[in-house]
């Protein structure tokens, strides 16, 4: 996991925006690339990463180091993001998510050879996270794409290292099934 | 092991290279060798874990970090006074400790020089505070970092 002095942090728990800028420089991108993963929004991840750093701002002075910032950054993005992605799923009970559609031809659109990673990747991967549960997304997001270990997970997750194995297991258990039920996950 | 027990541990431990115990990691893959099922099991576990290697890192926009800025530099603008007063206390003290510290030590060791020549008259004083006393009293601004004198943090630096 990323992390950062514990001078920076002070810093920027006393006010001080350059302090804080570089916290944001540090994480941002890990705290955007969770919000989209779990949320499959960009205008949702966008939303959430504001939220996270406006909120990590203002808790710096209680943030006691018991923890790595880190976790205590994947855990507040992680529920950020998942109340996030659950009050669109009610918004849009029963209807196609439209926006989802529009980022998939948006991405397609940027034909660089940087855009067509991308654009594979949303369109596999990420189509096939798309269909677990929350509760096995945030799993497989912490574990395999941003490579936490149990333990990190269970603190993030504010979990016993039991119940990440037994979610990881069924998270894994779902993400075979789906395969099996398309034929297969290309590339997967 | 049977095909039961196996499947617990590839799908977790096993599949993550958690499997710390040489035995239970034996077993396991005595148990691959010999069961094709759990070997592909194993082999789709490995894959699956693969497609995600490739997912790729992304940068919020710009605006974001606007937008992050101007909603937490607004509410300090309307109590930026009393907002100054109470963020500098901590700094303001953690930079006066050692100075203070060190300066008291000074002074004490120049009350015992002094007193120390106005023997006979302060024998007992002198005699009462010891070598330990002084080097004890130096220590006082010791915080942590082992000298009163240390002003290697880059904090301190800063201001410095
Ligand atoms: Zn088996």
């Amino acid at each position: 996991m990323l992390d950062i002095s514990r001078e920076i942090i002070k810093k920027a728990a006393s006010g001080d925006m350059g302090a804080f800028g570089e916290i944001y420089r540090t994480f941002s991108s890990t705290v955007y690339t969770v919000a989209f993963n779990i949320t499959h929004n960009r205008q949702d991840a966008e939303e959430v990463t504001q939220d996270v750093f406006v909120k990590i701002f203002k808790k710096l002075d209680n943030f006691k180091f018991e923890s790595a910032f880190s976790t205590w950054l994947y855990r507040i993005t992680m529920n950020a993001a998942i109340n996030t992605y659950h009050s669109r799923a009610r918004r849009n009970k029963g209807t196609v998510n439209i926006e989802n559609v529009d980022e998939r031809i948006m991405q397609k659109a940027g034909a660089s050879e940087d855009s067509q990673v991308i654009e594979t990747a949303l369109t596999e991967a990420g189509e096939i996270l798309n269909h677990l549960s929350s509760e096995h997304r945030s799993c497989i997001v912490l574990r395999e794409i941003e490579g936490l270990d149990y333990k990190e997970m269970a603190e993030v997750l504010n979990i016993p290292l039991n119940t990440v194995r037994t979610r990881l297991k069924r998270a894994r258990e779902a993400l075979r099934a789906y395969c099996a039920e398309r034929g297969a996950c290309h590339g997967l | 092991m049977d095909c039961k027990k196996a499947e617990e541990v590839i799908f977790t431990d096993y599949i993550d290279g958690r499997i710390l115990d040489e035995v239970l990691l034996n077993e396991v893959e005595v148990h691959l060798a010999s069961c094709s099922h759990c070997r592909d099991l194993e082999r789709e576990l490995k894959s699956l874990r693969a497609g995600f290697k490739g997912m790729p890192r992304m940068e919020p926009p710009r605006e974001v970090w606007n937008r992050i800025r101007s909603k937490i530099e607004k509410p300090q603008a309307h109590m930026a006074f009393p907002g100054i007063i109470l963020r500098s206390i901590p700094r303001l003290s953690f930079r006066i400790r050692p100075a203070f510290v060190a300066a008291a030590a000074t002074v004490a060791i120049l009350a015992l020089l002094l007193l120390s020549r106005m023997a006979p008259y302060s024998d007992n004083l002198s005699t009462a505070l010891t070598q330990e006393d002084l080097v004890s009293m130096v220590n006082l601004g010791d915080n942590g970092n082992g000298s009163a004198y240390n002003f290697n943090t880059p904090e301190e630096n800063y201001f410095l």
